[in-house]
């Protein structure tokens, strides 16, 4: 049957197949005479174009993880992960929105890379790199939201602070990392050739500010759970408590460096709004 | 060959009549700052809407600075009107949010499909030139219309193969569609020097055979000889005789806006001028 939508949907397994047709009789079912291609051929420009510009793309997306794993390796990762993961989105700005948990997946199963015969080299690095270059992506278009005006605060009693839930900028990713991969990135970007780090603890935050420009910066590594707990809408004084409870060195961070921490994501422009007993809208 | 048909645009249906805004470019993101500083030298801006769809950041910053100063249209890369699957509701929601933020005169598309079963090929693809295509875009087409409240045209693209089933020219079967869905159409004409090549069609068939008075905007860009095909790669300028076919479709519709494509190898904006005052001399011998 030569349906029209049987007909596209023919054209679009052939174009995301990464490999060319196999059979030129089947192509010749759907495809029509040419004098200067055959059909196949004809089919075959299409696909060549869908992985040139999907790889080109995620190279745009992901710099710095190029630079870690050189064109070819970098293009043998994209070639598989569009496979696991076919473009849906009619954007390609959401290209790469499942690239850090492919890699995390095949972390944790290395044999999924002997699989797919992939070389993942630095494949820790590779995941740090590319969760901070996924978060560029998604600070650089997220919602826009007005910083909220922390002196509205200053009335509130211990009680009030306790139960004030915060809601954080949109435009805001934090991360925990083993590498340098934010000072390891510039430097590539910058075209320094590529020396494995010495690995590196961190949490960083990446975020964009009222002019749209994207920063990142180092996080404490209390203040950065403190901002999990909030972020999924923990009241203040029992997501203190929560992060006391796995991580115990952050009761002294908190009685030392809160305050400063509320100012420093207040001017940054992290926090957009505030809810608690004393200043909840009548 | 199909006789040519001179068509004045006061011919146009009364929802299509837009504006003539000259000659124009297509916005992209390296000329932002140029932009800025030469406000006016360009007629009028094409903003590509699928780059606009987020939320919030530089670049729907930048696209206001553009607005502001420049007449401003929308022009789609995504909607895959023709495909399998009916058009996406997020995507047309995005659409409209972007039409109402920009107030452009119209939006456009491509007469093609961009993937099935859900996947997006980030393409655009030919579709089979039959009757079942020509009901199906038109009747999506004008719901777009009527959704984005705003005319909108669709693109004939260029392409590098052709169906087995198709039963009508591509011009015969995207007229016929303008006309059933009383939308308006974008006119390529480097597309047409491109797919005329490929496939072995007179290009000037496709300017005389099409709705004249439904153009309501013309692109041109340059396009890459692969040996075996052209590609359309809007590396380059558009070559003499995609002038010489643009000249042809101008006699036939009158002043219609005209924009320049660059995607590839950009250049400077302030070497693309030359290129747009090219177009522009082409347009005054035509039109006076």
């Amino acid at each position: 049957m030569r349906s029209l939508d049987g007909a596209l949907h023919w054209l679009t397994t052939q174009v995301q197949s990464p490999r060319q047709l196999g059979e030129p009789s089947e192509a010749e079912r759907w495809i029509g005479a040419s004098a200067r291609l055959t059909a196949a051929a004809q089919v075959e420009i299409y696909r060549e174009q869908y992985w040139l510009r999907h790889i080109e793309a995620l190279r745009e997306d992901f710099p710095g993880l190029v630079a870690v794993l050189g064109d070819d390796t970098f293009a043998h990762l994209a070639e598989r992960y569009l496979v696991a993961h076919p473009p849906q989105s009619p954007t390609l700005r959401d290209l790469g929105h499942a690239l850090v948990s492919y890699l995390e997946q095949r972390l944790l199963q290395p044999e999924l890379l002997l699989q797919q015969e992939l070389v993942l080299p630095h494949a820790p690095l590779c995941l740090d790199m590319a969760r901070l270059e996924w978060a560029y992506v998604e600070c650089f278009d997220a919602a826009e939201a007005p910083p909220f005006d922390l002196a509205s605060l200053e009335r509130l009693g211990a009680d009030a602070w306790a139960e004030l839930r915060l809601q954080f900028s949109p435009a805001l990713r934090w991360f925990e990392a083993h590498y340098p991969v934010a000072d390891l990135r510039r430097a590539l970007l910058a075209g320094e050739p590529f020396v494995p780090p010495e690995p590196h603890y961190e949490w960083r935050a990446v975020y964009r500010d009222a002019e749209g420009l994207l920063w990142d910066r180092p996080l404490p590594e209390a203040a950065a759970r403190l901002l999990g707990q909030l972020a999924a809408n923990e009241a203040l004084g029992k997501a203190c408590e929560n992060v006391v409870a796995e991580l115990p060195a952050a009761a002294e961070a908190f009685d030392r460096e809160l305050g400063d921490w509320f100012a420093s994501f207040g001017r940054l422009g992290w926090i957009v709004g505030a809810e608690a007993p004393a200043i909840r809208p009548s | 060959m199909s006789e040519a048909r001179q068509i004045r645009p006061a011919h146009r249906p009364a929802h299509l009549r837009v504006p003539d805004f000259g000659v124009g470019l297509g916005l992209r993101a390296p000329h932002y700052a140029a932009i800025q500083e030469a406000p006016g030298s360009v007629g009028f801006f094409e903003a590509i809407s699928e780059n606009y769809f987020g939320p919030g950041g530089r670049p729907l910053q930048h696209l206001d600075r553009v607005r502001a100063q420049h007449p401003l249209v929308l022009h789609g890369v995504s909607l895959s009107i023709g495909g399998p699957d009916e058009p996406n509701r997020e995507y047309l929601e995005n659409l409209r949010k972007l039409v109402r933020r920009v107030r452009p005169p119209w939006v456009s598309d491509h007469f093609c499909f961009c993937g099935a079963g859900g996947a997006h090929l980030h393409d655009l693809l030919p579709l089979p030139y039959t009757a079942e295509t020509v009901e199906r875009v038109a009747r999506r087409a004008r719901l777009v219309q009527d959704f984005l409240e705003v005319p909108f045209a669709l693109e004939n693209t260029s392409s590098y193969l052709t169906y087995s089933s198709s039963q009508l020219t591509e011009w015969d079967c995207i007229g016929q569609v303008a006309e059933q869905a009383d939308c308006g159409l974008l006119f390529d004409v480097n597309n047409v020097w491109v797919s005329a090549f490929n496939h072995g069609f007179e290009p000037r068939d496709f300017v005389r055979g099409l709705p004249h008075e439904r153009i309501l905007q013309i692109h041109l860009a340059g396009h890459t000889d692969k040996g075996t095909h052209l590609l359309d790669t809007h590396s380059c300028a558009p070559i003499d005789p995609v002038l010489e076919l643009y000249r042809e479709t101008l006699a036939l519709t009158g002043p219609v806006s005209t924009l320049l494509e660059w995607d590839e190898d950009i250049p400077a904006f302030s070497e693309l001028l030359p290129e747009l005052a090219r177009i522009a001399s082409v347009r005054s011998e035509v039109l006076g």
